[in-house]
């Protein structure tokens, strides 16, 4: 009976092998779904929370007014969307080094989630520069990474997707994410190392946040839970990933059978 | 100091109740009068800050549904390939083309 690993490569499978290939993704599966329910109560909760905090429970700013609502969703979003793409470059890394058989399939999960908040980010963005700065966009660069971001997240997607063999898929977009890694610190910095109109860091930076408790809390409670619901969003489509997967063994070890029984 | 927006916020403190103390939780609570109007003008804010949460709950929302959906979906798929897969065949009667 021939068997398809991850890779799409056929192969001989005796008992073992078969247990390995697929010891991992049942273990993670196990795994996974232990914390499904606890990952997602957390997130509603945490979300929940930091909406009340953002609308009922923290002041207009001094200069910003109301806008400053919007922060509360478009700075977890940036967060967010750096955090998922750190991610992505340790799965990469990781899928590389040690072939490890989930390390590609959690970068490849991942993709569309950092996507959503990339995109979230910019949008919230260009809503709050519009009646602050004047102009729904400028090519400074902080806004400019952070589209650059976009479309790295899009071209793994892509490019991940672009081979019918999916091994050759997951080297070439896992390199692409390697390399993409430069724009991180890239965003990160580009307050402090250029002259931009975005404003310079007021939370990560060193020493205390300058940000009034009032306004960090929802700050804060929003991110967490913007985190807590990319690990949800993570376990799911990993979920998805892994059973398209044994879907295409099953299709594949079915043609074989009727193959030769012809 | 007391600093007073005319849209109903309060800085430092209730407006009118001397007697509590002024902790930063009672900033921003809204007054009892026109709240709904305040809240969907968000300080003249309002066509900013809605479209803005807005977008943002349904890109989210819909990478949640979606993603939900597809999981279901191949899931479904996945156990009904399992429970009526063919006999397997024993591996020594396997054809002579191998892997």
């Amino acid at each position: 009976m021939t068997l398809h690993n991850c890779g799409g490569k056929t192969q001989a499978g005796t008992g073992k092998e078969m247990l390995q290939k697929y010891a991992n993704p049942k273990r993670f599966l196990k795994l996974a779904n232990a914390f499904l329910p606890y990952v997602t109560g957390a997130t509603f909760i945490l979300i929940g929370a930091g909406v009340y905090y953002a609308f009922a429970a923290s002041p207009p700013d001094y200069q910003q007014g109301q806008t400053v609502r919007i922060m509360y969703v478009h700075v977890p979003s940036a967060w967010m969307a750096m955090f998922t793409y750190a991610f992505i470059v340790v799965s990469s890394a990781v899928g590389l080094i040690w072939k490890h058989p989930i390390a590609h399939i959690s970068a490849l999960a991942a993709a569309p989630i950092g996507a959503c908040f990339t995109l979230v980010c910019l949008t919230t963005g260009s809503l709050w520069g519009k009646p602050m700065w004047g102009t729904w966009w400028v090519w400074d660069a902080r806004l400019t990474s952070v589209l650059v971001l976009l479309f790295l997240y899009l071209g793994f997607i892509a490019l991940a997707n672009a081979f019918d063999d999916a091994a050759r898929g997951e080297r070439a977009s896992a390199i692409l994410a390697l390399i993409g890694g430069i724009n991180l610190p890239i965003i990160k910095f580009s307050v402090d190392w250029w002259n931009t109109l975005h404003q310079p860091a007021s939370v990560t930076k060193i020493g205390m946040p300058s940000v009034h408790s009032s306004m960090l809390i929802p700050l804060v409670l929003m991110a967490v839970g913007f985190t807590t619901l990319f690990f949800t969003l993570l376990i799911i489509r990993m979920r998805s990933e892994l059973a398209s997967r044994r879907i295409n063994s099953h299709r594949a070890a079915r043609i074989h059978a009727e193959a030769a029984t012809e | 100091m007391r600093q007073h927006y005319s849209d109903g916020y309060i800085l430092g403190g209730p407006k009118q109740n001397t007697g509590l103390p002024s902790s930063w939780k009672n900033i921003g609570k809204l007054r009892a009068n026109g709240t709904m109007t305040e809240i969907f003008n968000m300080g003249g804010y309002g066509a900013y800050v809605w479209p803005a949460w807005g977008i943002a709950v349904l890109v989210l929302g819909g990478l949640i549904f979606a993603s939900l959906r597809t999981m279901r979906a191949r899931e479904r798929e996945l156990t009904k390939l399992e429970t009526t897969s063919p006999p397997r065949r024993r591996r020594d009667q396997s054809s002579e083309d191998g892997p």
